[in-house]
């Protein structure tokens, strides 16, 4: 055993160990941005739908989701893109995480189309809001950030209400759910990840 | 005093590397050079010692035409992480 190894004892080891584990997870943990993203985004998709609907000018609103849905994907694909290339590491978690959100992406994607294909109008916010919800809540339980699952319930709960009103309420319940289940969780992931 | 804790880990680069890699999946040599603050040649022998124990696996690949080393954690470096952090609880609670 060499001398640089006799000077290191069995209490320099497990500090060692924590402080590593503990460095290494908050350099590899979620910012929050593409849920503050898409909490902006779709809040405000909600809110222009709801104004359109009560000022009764109903033609603005497939060109604001139409805008909002672009300028998401866009920016998604810049920060991913960005992450991709500046990534020098790998985790389950962020796997795990990759094939979730691209499952629920793909499963809302096909079904978002047969509504409106459908004009079955008044299903598209439940539906959405219920595959934000299974997306946030096993984020949450997966990332261990009680904000995030508590934001998924928000987003389940908020689906059955959707579901029952079947209005124009339905996008102001869904304004809410962007609130509970997208930023509240996504400004507490930025400043956990901020605070390391 | 160390016959119960592996030697093999019971150095600091060389647990420094091992904690890194049971925290993530896999890392490129440039993340634990940042991580670990070793000098190149340093780092290098290290991951050799433990690639050599079967504790990590190394594969050598190419990003952007330019050599990528990546390290990743084995089963065997899990048991063997697990069993010296026990190791070194039982230790400091006997102490």
């Amino acid at each position: 055993m060499s001398q640089e190894e006799t000077k290191f004892s069995e209490h320099d080891a497990i500090v060692l160990i924590e402080q590593t584990i503990k460095s290494a997870k908050s350099k590899v943990s979620e910012n929050g941005f593409i849920f503050l993203l898409w909490g902006w985004l779709v809040l405000i998709g909600y809110t222009l739908t709801y104004t359109f609907i009560v000022i009764e000018k109903p033609a603005g609103i497939g060109y604001s989701w139409i805008g909002i849905g672009a300028a998401g994907f866009i920016a998604s694909f810049i920060y991913y893109f960005r992450k991709g290339k500046s990534n020098k590491s790998n985790t389950q978690l962020g796997k795990y995480f990759t094939y979730l959100w691209s499952g629920i992406g793909l499963g809302a994607s096909i079904l978002y189309t047969y509504f409106i294909l459908a004009q079955e109008w008044t299903l598209i916010t439940p539906f959405m809001l219920s595959m934000a919800g299974i997306g946030t809540f096993v984020s949450g339980r997966m990332l261990k950030v009680s904000g995030l699952t508590l934001g998924g319930i928000s987003f389940l709960i908020g689906s059955g209400f959707a579901l029952y009103f079947q209005s124009e309420w339905q996008f102001l319940i869904g304004a809410i759910c962007m609130v509970s289940g997208y930023l509240i969780p996504g400004y507490m992931l930025r400043y956990r990840h901020k605070k390391g | 005093m160390y016959k119960s804790l592996d030697p093999l880990l019971h150095n600091e680069l060389r647990l420094k590397i091992m904690s890194l890699l049971i925290s993530i999946e896999s890392a490129e040599f440039n993340f634990l050079l940042d991580e670990t603050k070793a000098t190149r040649g340093n780092l290098s022998a290290q991951i050799t010692k433990l690639a050599k124990a079967d504790y990590i696996t190394v594969n050598k690949s190419f990003k952007n035409n330019y050599p990528l080393t990546t390290c990743k954690i084995s089963a065997k470096g899990i048991d063997a992480f697990e069993s010296y952090a026990t190791a070194l609880k039982t230790y400091l609670g006997n102490r």
